[in-house]
């Protein structure tokens, strides 16, 4: 497996943060999904909030924790999953977790270990930390996972 | 005088598979509820296993609910169904069922938003609800405060930015160790503690709009569990969840106050799961013996979620003709906007 850290960043505020969500939009493409790891309440959905306000996405992105997965139309489809709630492989079907990752929109999927079997080949994970428990410090990892054949 | 019209009602869009039968003079002639009971062990909803239960039980729920109710498909004039926002596997069983019933008996087919069933259930309850009004909705999926002209005329004023304070109530309870959900088990264990012991964040209190913010609040008590090693049965669990609900209900209490006062609406509508928090209720019981608004709470056991709801909500929609066309589907995520 090559993982290729592409941003590996401390930040102090949520303003930092954005601004890494925002760039990250730019290198964006069809088709590309993206894993979102860290412990409640470190900014994963606020991530994807600001990946999707870069995308010209104008309405709000809340968390869909309770519905598993939330549309937005922006400059092209995205799909917000969270799997906060699921416990076992099998339940990704019942939300057809596969077959959007083959919609040709941007996935982004919140608590993937549970799917980490159904990743595509490549993709990108991000990964917050919190630093030294600091209320609003967090270290950014960005990672371009390729597995090997 | 006409008879009452009679409406079976179906709800599956989460955990629970029920059915209730009502009528359009808001009589409950039975309301079956099968609480699912095997995703207490998983800690939440695991919707697989949810769509999966509804198929096994939406039948004898149905059978039971026109057996309560002391009649047969014949005598129902409509039915309704909750067709968004929730599971999408789950909501499909439900739909599909109802589909499937109206159009073999030849009746009209009714479909409820779910929130909207949560609000219109207080009719139910009270007779003298008058438009307009203003309802504080506060669920494990929603916060929005809205007001209503009538069903189909409302404004969404406020609503949570990230999550939703079931939500909070629900991660935190999880952190705790608490069964799913954890919102009662926060309540009951909130009872015990102080409530001023520890100062967590009121997010969005003081901006002059209607908006809640609840993950800031979840960051700082999930981060304040990490410093603080506490341990179950100790004054700290207690304190905590007193200090944790203390600061939701607060939040929830102060917006709704400020919608009540700058609309000069003097009707407000409690509507679910969190609407069965003790705290909550208190609050606002409290402030309308003092200050006079008209409020409306459901009793707790028809705060969470039941098919009585979307009947009550089916029978406005009954008496203004709005049925709903056989092609409809169901949503995830369509919310209250999208009626």
């Amino acid at each position: 497996m090559n993982n290729n850290v592409i941003i590996r960043k401390k930040v102090a505020s949520i303003k930092e943060t954005a601004k890494i969500a925002e760039d990250f939009a730019n290198q964006l493409q069809e088709g590309d999904v993206v894993a979102l790891c860290g412990e409640l309440g470190t900014g994963k959905t606020f991530f994807v909030r600001k990946v999707a306000e870069a995308l010209n996405y104008e309405n709000l992105v809340t968390s869909p924790t309770f519905v598993i997965l939330n549309i937005y139309k922006a400059d092209m489809m995205i799909y917000h999953f969270d799997l906060y709630r699921l416990e076992r492989e099998q339940e990704l079907e019942n939300v057809g977790f596969s077959e959007y990752l083959n919609k040709n929109g941007i996935v982004f999927v919140e608590w993937p270990e549970v799917a980490k079997n159904f990743l595509p080949a490549e993709y990108y994970l991000v990964k917050f930390k919190i630093v030294q428990d600091k209320r609003k410090s967090r270290e950014i990892i960005i990672k371009k996972i390729e597995k090997k054949e | 005088m006409s008879r009452p019209q009679k409406i079976l009602a179906i709800e599956t869009s989460c955990d629970d598979t029920s059915a209730a039968v009502v009528d359009t003079k808001y009589n409950i002639l039975s309301n079956i509820i099968s609480s699912q009971g095997i995703h207490e062990k998983f800690g939440g909803v695991v919707p697989e296993l949810a769509s999966r239960e509804h198929i096994k039980g939406i039948l004898p729920v149905v059978d039971a609910a026109l057996n309560r109710a002391v009649c047969s498909l014949e005598h129902i004039d409509a039915i309704a169904v909750a067709v968004n926002p929730g599971l999408i596997g789950s909501l499909l069983v439900g739909v599909s069922f109802a589909k499937g019933l109206a159009a073999s008996l030849d009746k009209p087919l009714i479909a409820v938003n779910h929130i909207l069933g949560h609000v219109f259930v207080n009719f139910i309850e009270y007779s003298d609800i008058e438009f307009p009004f203003i309802s504080l909705i506060v669920s494990g999926g929603h916060t929005e405060l809205v007001k209503f002209y009538s069903i189909d005329e409302f404004d969404v004023l406020g609503r949570t930015v990230d999550d939703a304070a079931g939500e909070a109530f629900d991660k935190i309870g999880k952190l705790l160790g608490f069964k799913y959900p954890g919102g009662p088990h926060i309540d009951a264990y909130a009872k015990k503690g102080d409530k001023n012991k520890i100062d967590f964040p009121r997010p969005m209190l003081h901006q002059n709009n209607y908006d809640f913010s609840f993950s800031g609040l979840k960051t700082a008590a999930s981060l304040y569990l990490k410093e603080h090693k506490i341990k179950k049965d100790s004054d700290e669990i207690y304190d905590f969840c007193s200090s944790f609900q203390n600061a939701i209900v607060d939040v929830l209490f102060q917006k709704t106050i400020k919608t009540i006062k700058d609309s000069s609406l003097k009707n407000l509508l409690l509507a679910g799961g969190v609407a069965a928090n003790s705290q909550l209720r208190n609050r606002f019981e409290r402030y309308s013996k003092k200050d006079k608004i008209k409020l409306y709470i459901p009793s707790i056991k028809l705060c969470t979620d039941n098919a009585v709801m979307i009947g009550a909500a089916a029978i406005q929609k009954l008496k203004k003709k709005k049925f709903t066309s056989m092609k409809i589907n169901p949503s995830p995520t369509k919310g209250i906007r999208s009626l």
